[in-house]
């Protein structure tokens, strides 16, 4: 059941947001050519021409990758107001299937189309660099592969940092979930509720964080690290942290689908 | 033949904060009807619905559809209509007969299809781009295609003009497959008492009269349209739906 409401969340979210890559990696296309054109030609009455279009699609470029940010934030928040807790929302919440199941949806949807994003953004910078100067890119590529080759932890420490940036963007999604279904248990001013309860859990999560760093100094942190480090190596003691961090995220996400799900299944406010 | 009633409530009450929207509520419904709900507005009529149909959790008291608590199973054999549109704008026609065939394993899609066509209405249409009602009769459509036990449509009739009313109440007179049960909650009961069963008179969340139609022919000598005006004066007028 999962699968097919992940099927309708994606098919809803590409559509808005499919058109901007495209446009994304036509314009870093773009970009390239006029780059290398810029690079190649001798001083002419051209070269004036070529620069502006240069220039223009950089801009165009650093313009898009904006509107794709702001426009997948813009889809999470619309896709589980509009889904959930709109007019629509009495025919999700009628399906047979459960609230966590179209809350899981919701997120994996919203957590696949940040992930497309960043790579198209990140295909988008190679296509254009590729193509203004193929020799530099192909040298930074060749240097990451011998990097990653001479020191294979990098490899491990790649793989952490991709699931402790999914993890993150999955406890923001999971806030905005939150603070969305807090701001729908009352008729008016749904969306200021929204935007206080997001404030007020932003407050108490750096008010948890802070009481957590300064207990863990009290137990003596600094110093614990330090032996930490001589006894277990940088590495293991590195892992132990980026394990700690992730469990951290882990625990927030679930303690936020707690507190959403609860609230759509007893306090579901639909006008 | 399944005796087992398609719907009981047994003592229901719904509070918003301090208000009660239904008031201790007990009713049985049997399968192979078609009921009227009907009561003014603001008497309990969605909110009851809104709880079969596992939208919104009781105060207190029990509801069990076929035996079950509202959950995964019932809603799997209700189909609900609300008073809203609840189709997503993107959406075409197609998108919205997948989704049903997706989500509802009773959803007759060839039905659906034809009687799509027969409204005009193609299946590459966008939802955003048809008009008021003709959203109305897809969404109802949607909803009398599927095979379920139990119908529960809230106002199907409210706000439509006198034709399409006309085709409202064929449509669900002419889907409504045997054995399951249709509830119309709604305050224009002339318009379809000639399709009821059985009628439910809800009153500020309290059930005042569970009875036949026949038997009130029978009994009260009156149209069901004139005991519901007799039943709900207003101040001491009667009052005008």
């Amino acid at each position: 059941m999962t699968s097919k409401l992940l099927k309708y969340e994606l098919k809803s979210g590409l559509r808005s947001v499919g058109i901007f890559w495209l446009a994304l990696v036509l314009t870093a296309a773009f970009a390239g050519i006029m780059a290398r054109v810029v690079s190649i030609i001798d001083a002419s009455k051209a070269e004036l021409l070529f620069s502006l279009l240069n220039s223009l699609s950089s801009v165009i470029y650093g313009v898009l990758i904006a509107v794709i940010a702001v426009i997948t934030l813009v889809l999470i928040i619309q896709r589980f107001y509009k889904g959930l807790l709109q007019d629509e929302g009495y025919l999700m919440h009628t399906l047979p299937t459960t609230k966590s199941k179209l809350v899981a949806s919701k997120q994996m949807a919203a957590i696949i189309i940040i992930i497309l994003s960043i790579l198209v953004i990140t295909i988008s910078a190679f296509i254009m660099n590729i193509i203004s100067d193929p020799a530099s890119c192909l040298g930074s590529i060749k240097g990451i592969f011998k990097a990653v080759f001479h020191e294979p932890l990098f490899l491990l420490y790649g793989f952490e940092f991709v699931v402790l940036t999914i993890a993150s963007f999955l406890v923001v999604i999971s806030e905005i979930y939150t603070s969305l279904s807090i701001g729908q248990l009352k008729d008016n001013h749904r969306i200021l509720l929204s935007l206080i309860a997001f404030f007020i859990i932003n407050v108490i999560m750096s008010a948890i964080g802070t009481i957590l760093v300064v207990q863990l100094f009290r137990m003596g942190l600094p110093s614990d690290l330090f032996s930490a480090i001589e006894t277990l190596g940088k590495n293991l003691t590195a892992q132990l942290i980026i394990l700690a961090a992730l469990i951290i995220e882990v625990v927030a996400i679930v303690i936020f689908n707690l507190i959403t799900v609860g609230i759509l299944k007893k306090k579901l406010n639909l006008q | 033949m399944n005796e087992t009633p398609i719907f009981e409530c047994s003592e229901l009450i719904k509070k918003f904060g301090s208000k009660t929207a239904l008031d201790g509520i007990s009713l049985e419904v049997g399968r192979g009807k078609i009921v009227g709900l009907l009561g003014p507005n603001g008497s309990g009529k969605t909110t009851l619905i809104k709880i079969l149909n596992g939208l919104i959790p009781q105060t207190k008291g029990q509801v069990f559809i076929d035996g079950e608590k509202p959950g995964v199973y019932t809603r799997s054999v209700v189909s609900y209509l609300p008073d809203k549109n609840y189709f997503a704008d993107w959406m075409k026609v197609q998108d919205i007969l997948d989704m049903f065939e997706d989500f509802y394993e009773d959803f007759d899609r060839d039905r659906a299809e034809n009687m799509c066509i027969s409204l005009g209405v193609s299946l590459k249409d966008r939802i955003k781009a048809l008009s008021k009602g003709t959203k109305e009769k897809v969404q109802l459509t949607m909803v009398m295609c599927r095979k379920a036990q139990l119908y529960l449509l809230d106002e199907p009739i409210a706000g439509v003009d006198p034709a399409a009313r006309e085709f409202i109440l064929k449509l669900i007179t002419d889907n409504f497959a045997q054995n399951s049960t249709i509830v119309i909650s709604t305050h224009l009961v002339a318009d379809i008492e000639n399709i009821l069963d059985e009628v439910i008179f809800i009153k500020n969340g309290k059930i005042i009269r569970q009875s036949s139609v026949e038997s009130i022919k029978a009994n009260e000598g009156k149209t069901v349209d004139e005991l519901f005006r007799t039943e709900f004066k207003w101040g001491g007028e009667r009052y005008d739906f």
